[in-house]
C-alpha cells in the first residue's frame, strides 16, 4: 500500500521501483532503509520522513525472500516444458541465458545456470546447451532456440526480443511472466508450479500442446 | 488406411484447424511434476494431487517391488480396497464396502477400455489382457465417477494404464513359480520407429493347483489362464496419434458365485480397438471405437449354460481450454451390449445406450478450482427370441427404456503449498446385469428367471478429503470421510432367496431389495526418503446399514451388505532399497464379515462368519545385473491357511522369480 501523498509515492516509485501489483523481488536491507530515512527527513517534511522511514523499515523487516539459486530440477523442468511446443523441437536446444551485466545477482544466476548446463544437459529427449548473453546483445547473437531470463533484466527489451526472435522464454521469476515480459515461469520448490502467459506466447507465435496448457496455470 | 483415417480426422476437425503438439505424454509429465498424472478423474490431464476425487495411484515401481503376478493381490494393500480371494484365479475387488463374490459396482478399465463384464456384472481379473511389466500405473478412484464413465462406476473405478508403445521401450521376460505348483510367465516386447510408430506385444499365462478346501466344494484342481495382446501407436501427423490394439484371452477355473458354491467356468475373450487423438485448435479430439467379446461356458448346477457377451462402444469427445481459467470436455457415447444364447437367454438380450456428457473445470483462483460434470444415459432394453414364462408371473422379457442422469461435482482448494482440501458430491447409477435382467432356464425342479423390471440403484455420495504434505517426514497424510446412500439394491436370481411356484418348482428370480447407507473414510500416511526407506500405514472404515431387515436378507446373504462388508481394515508396509537389494513387506488386518455358502443339506444359502484375519506379504529382490533381477516372494507369510471367504481357504505361497530386461 503506497501513501497517498503524491510526493512520497513518486519518491518511492523512483528509488524502489515499486509497482502497485509487485510482490516479488524488491531488495531492501536495513542499512539502505536507514539511509533513505535520513534522506527523506532532509528532502521532505519530517512527518513525511517518518512515513517513508516506517515504510522502508517495514519493507526491510519484511524484506521478500530472494529465490534460492537455480537447481538442476529447474532446468530439467525447463527442458521438458520445451518438448510441449507445437512445432517439433530439435534434439539439441541452445538456451540463451539472458542476464543484466550491471546486476551482480543476475550475473550470478546466469553463471549458475551455465555451470549446471555444462556442455549439455540431457532432459528427457532433449539436450540443453547454454549460451551466456548480456541482455542487450540478445538480438545480435546467433541462433538460439529459447531464452532463460534471470533476475533484474530489462523486461521491455526482453519482450521485444521474444516477439522478434519468436522463441520461448522461461524464467524462475514469476513476476516477469505476470508482467508479460516472459512466457513460462517455473517454480520447483516446495512443489513444482508452472505458469504461462498466453498473451505473451501468442504474441511471440509460441503455442503449447493443449494437454500441457491444461496442467499449468495460465495468466 | 493411414491416409483415410487422417483424412477423416481432418474432416472432423475442419480444413482450417491445424494439428498441434503431441497428446498426453505420461512419462514426461510425471518427470516434470514429480508425481503421477491422470486423465481418469475428469477426462482432462491433471496431476493426481489436483484431481477432484479421492484417488490412489500404484506406480510401476511399486508393482515391481511388490512382486505380484496378479493385480487383486496388490490392490489388497490399498486403503479402502477390499479383496476377497476365492481361488487361485478368482478374486472379487470392492471399494469402500459392498464387496461380494461377484462385485458389479467397481468399473475396471484397461487404458480406458472397459474390461468389466456386463453379462454377470463382474470383472474377471486373470482375463484382463495385460502383463504385469507393461503396466505404467494403476489408478484407483474411490467413490462414484459416473459422469465420465456412465453406468456401474458406483463404488469406484480402477483404470490400468499401460506404457506408451511409441515413447516407452519395454522389453522384459518374467517367470515366477513355487507353492501349489504355481507358475506364471510373461513376455513383453516393444519396437518402434522413433516419432512414427511403436508396437508392443505381450503374452502371459498362469497355472496353479487350486487351494485345498472345505469338503463339498468341488473345484477344478488346476485353474489356468492366458492372454496375448498387441498395442500399436502411430503418429499420423504432428499432434495426431492413432492407437490400435487387439487381444485374446482364455480362462479355465472355478468361480464362486452368489449361489454360494463354485461353478466351473470357461471363458474365451477377444477385443479390438481403434482410437484416434488429435490436438487441434478446437481442442483435443478423440474418437474411440472398441469391441469386446466373451464366450462363457458355465457348467454349474449340474447342467451347462453358455452364452456370448458382446460389447461395442463408439465414443467421441472434445477437450478444450477456454480462455485462461476454463476447461471443457463434451462427449457422446453409443454402446451396444448383448448376451446371446438359446439355452440361457432364449435368444438375444441386450441394450443400447446413448449418452452425452459435459465436464467443466473452472480455475476460480490460483488455489481454488471447481469441477462440474453431468452425464445423461438413455438405455433401451430389448429381447429377440422366444418368451420365457414364469407361472403366475408371465413372460420375463419386455422392452424397456431407462434414462438416468449422473453427476460429479468437486471443489479443490489449496490452503497452502502443503494443504489441499477436496469437497465433492456425486450421483451414480448401478445397472442390473444382463443375467439379472433376463436369464431364463428351466431345470424341471428349478426355474431360474431374470427380471426385466428391475430398478437400477441410484447412489449419492458426499465426501470431504484432506491432504497434507509433511516435508519433515518426507511423507503425505491423506484423510477422507464420506457418506453414501443407495435408493435400492439389486439382487440376482441366486441372491434373492427362493419361492415355490404352484407347479412345485423352486423359483429363483432377480429382485430389488431396499437401499442402504454407508459412512466411512480412510486415513493414511505414505512416504519415502533418500536413504532408500519407504513406509505406509492406513486405516479404512466402511459402516453399511441396509434398509431391508436382517430377517429378510438372511436368505439372501449376497444382498446383506451390512454383514458382507468388513467394517475396519488396517494396512501397513515398509520397504528398503540399497544397492542391488530390494525388500518390501505389506500387512493387512481386517475385521470379520459374513459371506454366503450353499448348504447342500437344505439347499439354502447360509451366512458364514468369516473371522477377522491378518495377512502378510513380503518380497526380497536382488539385481544381479542391470538386466537380471532375482526375487523371492512370500504371500500370506504369517499363516499357512486363512479363512478369507466362504470358499476355499487361501494358502501360504512361496515363490521364486526371475525378471530379465532386454
Amino acid at each position: 500500500m503506497l501513501p497517498r501523498s503524491s510526493k512520497i509515492r513518486a519518491y518511492l516509485v523512483k528509488i524502489y521501483s515499486v509497482k502497485p501489483l509487485s510482490i516479488y523481488q524488491r531488495r531492501f536491507d536495513f542499512g539502505t532503509a536507514m539511509l533513505h530515512f535520513m534522506v527523506a527527513c532532509i528532502r521532505c517534511r519530517f512527518a513525511h520522513g517518518i512515513v517513508v522511514a516506517t515504510l522502508a523499515v517495514s519493507m526491510a523487516s519484511a524484506a521478500e525472500t530472494e529465490l534460492p539459486s537455480p537447481t538442476l530440477q529447474d532446468l530439467q523442468i525447463a527442458g521438458r516444458v520445451l518438448t510441449f511446443q507445437d512445432q517439433p523441437t530439435p534434439s539439441t536446444i541452445t538456451i540463451a541465458l539472458a542476464y543484466n551485466p550491471a546486476d551482480p545477482v543476475s550475473r550470478a544466476e546466469a553463471m549458475t545456470l551455465s555451470t549446471l548446463l555444462g556442455t549439455g544437459l540431457t532432459t528427457g529427449a532433449l539436450v540443453l546447451r547454454p549460451l551466456l548473453i548480456e541482455q542487450y546483445r540478445l538480438d545480435e547473437a546467433g541462433r538460439y532456440d529459447a531464452i532463460f531470463a534471470t533476475t533484474g533484466i530489462d523486461e521491455q527489451n526482453l519482450r521485444s526480443v521474444i516477439d522478434r526472435r519468436r522463441v520461448p522464454c522461461l524464467t524462475r521469476h514469476l513476476e516477469q511472466v505476470s508482467r508479460g515480459a516472459c512466457i513460462v515461469g517455473i517454480s520447483s520448490s516446495p512443489r513444482v508450479s508452472i505458469v504461462i502467459s498466453g498473451a505473451t506466447a501468442a504474441s511471440a507465435g509460441i503455442r503449447f500442446a493443449t494437454a500441457f496448457r491444461m496442467m499449468v496455470r495460465e495468466l | 488406411m493411414k491416409n483415410s483415417i487422417y483424412a477423416a480426422l481432418v474432416l472432423l476437425a475442419g480444413p482450417t484447424v491445424p494439428a498441434m503438439a503431441q497428446t498426453i505424454d505420461y512419462a514426461t509429465f510425471e518427470q516434470m511434476f514429480g508425481e503421477p498424472v491422470t486423465t481418469s478423474a475428469t477426462g482432462k490431464p491433471q496431476r493426481v494431487s489436483e484431481a477432484p476425487a479421492a484417488m490412489e495411484v500404484v506406480t510401476a515401481d511399486q508393482i515391481r517391488r511388490f512382486g505380484t503376478d496378479n493385480i487383486p493381490d496388490l490392490l489388497r494393500f490399498v486403503a479402502g480396497v477390499d479383496v476377497r480371494r476365492y481361488g487361485q484365479a478368482d478374486a472379487a475387488v470392492g471399494i469402500r464396502g459392498y464387496n461380494t463374490a461377484l462385485n458389479p459396482s467397481v468399473l475396471v478399465l484397461l487404458d480406458g477400455r472397459q474390461v468389466y463384464q456386463d453379462d454377470y456384472g463382474l470383472t474377471v481379473w486373470p482375463l484382463i489382457p495385460v502383463a504385469i511389466n507393461e503396466i505404467r500405473q494403476i489408478e484407483i478412484i474411490k467413490g462414484p465417477s459416473a459422469a465420465l464413465y456412465g453406468f456401474n462406476a458406483v463404488s469406484g473405478v480402477i483404470n490400468i494404464v499401460t506404457y506408451d508403445p511409441l515413447r516407452d521401450k519395454i522389453n522384459t521376460a518374467f517367470v515366477q513359480g513355487g507353492s501349489q505348483s504355481r507358475s506364471y510367465g510373461e513376455v513383453v516386447a516393444s519396437g518402434s520407429i522413433p516419432g512414427k510408430v511403436g508396437v508392443r506385444l505381450s503374452a502371459e499365462g498362469f497355472r496353479a493347483t487350486e487351494f485345498g478346501g472345505s469338503e463339498g466344494l468341488a473345484t477344478r484342481t488346476q485353474p489356468h489362464t492366458g492372454t496375448v495382446a498387441v498395442n500399436v501407436r502411430a503418429a499420423l501427423a504432428p499432434g495426431v496419434d492413432w492407437d490400435l490394439s487387439a487381444s485374446l484371452g482364455s480362462l479355465d477355473s472355478d468361480y464362486f458365485t452368489e449361489a454360494g458354491q463354485y461353478e466351473p467356468i470357461g471363458m474365451k475373450a477377444n477385443s479390438l480397438r481403434s482410437r484416434v487423438n488429435a490436438d487441434t485448435r478446437l481442442g483435443v479430439l478423440q474418437l474411440d471405437v472398441y469391441r469386446n467379446e466373451v464366450r462363457v461356458n458355465d457348467s454349474g448346477i449340474g447342467r451347462s449354460a453358455s452364452w456370448r457377451n458382446d460389447v461395442t462402444v463408439v465414443s467421441a469427445s472434445d477437450l478444450m481450454k477456454l480462455g485462461t481459467s476454463h476447461s471443457l470436455r463434451v462427449g457422446a457415447e453409443y454402446r451396444d451390449n448383448s448376451v446371446t444364447s438359446l439355452q440361457s437367454f432364449n435368444g438375444r438380450l441386450g441394450y443400447t445406450i446413448l449418452a452425452g456428457s459435459v465436464i467443466w473445470d473452472w480455475q476460480l483462483l490460483p488455489n481454488l478450482s471447481l469441477t462440474n460434470a453431468v452425464r445423461i444415459d438413455r438405455l433401451s432394453l430389448s429381447h429377440s427370441g422366444a418368451q420365457f414364462y414364469v407361472p403366475g408371473v408371465g413372460g420375463i422379457y419386455r422392452d424397456r427404456t431407462i434414462t438416468q442422469p449422473s453427476f460429479n461435482s468437486g471443489i479443490v482448494y489449496k490452503l497452502s503449498d502443503y494443504d489441499t482440501v477436496r469437497l465433492s458430491v456425486a450421483r451414480a447409477i448401478q445397472l442390473p446385469s444382463l443375467l439379472d435382467l433376463g436369464i431364463g432356464k428351466d431345470y424341471q425342479v428349478v426355474r431360474i428367471a431374470g427380471n426385466a423390471g428391475l430398478q437400477p440403484s441410484a447412489v449419492m455420495n458426499y465426501e470431504l478429503d484432506y491432504d497434507r504434505a509433511l516435508p519433515a517426514w518426507n511423507s503425505t497424510l491423506r484423510v477422507s470421510a464420506f457418506a453414501q446412500s443407495a435408493n435400492n439394491s439389486i439382487a440376482g436370481p441366486f441372491a434373492s432367496g427362493y419361492t415355490f411356484l404352484p407347479t412345485g418348482q423352486i423359483l429363483f428370480v432377480a429382485k430389488n431389495f431396499g437401499g442402504s447407507k454407508t459412512v466411512g473414510g480412510e486415513i493414511g500416511i505414505k512416504g519415502s526418503n533418500a536413504a532408500g526407506w519407504r513406509w505406509n500405514a492406513s486405516y479404512a472404515l466402511a459402516a453399511v446399514q441396509d434398509e431391508t431387515i436382517d430377517s429378510v436378507l438372511r436368505a439372501s446373504p449376497s444382498s446383506n451388505y451390512r454383514h458382507q462388508t468388513p467394517t475396519h481394515a488396517v494396512v501397513a508396509g515398509i520397504g528398503y532399497s540399497r544397492g542391488p537389494f530390494d525388500v518390501e513387506t505389506q500387512a493387512r488386518w481386517q475385521s470379520h464379515f459374513q459371506d454366503g455358502a450353499l448348504d447342500l443339506a437344505t439347499g439354502s444359502i447360509q451366512q458364514i462368519t468369516i473371522p477377522n484375519y491378518f495377512t502378510m506379504h513380503a518380497r526380497l529382490g536382488y539385481r544381479v545385473t542391470q538386466q537380471v533381477t532375482l526375487s523371492l516372494v512370500a504371500e500370506q507369510l504369517n499363516r499357512s491357511r486363512i479363512v478369507a471367504s466362504a470358499g476355499l481357504r487361501t494358502s501360504r505361497s512361496l515363490l521364486a522369480g526371475v525378471r530379465v530386461s532386454f
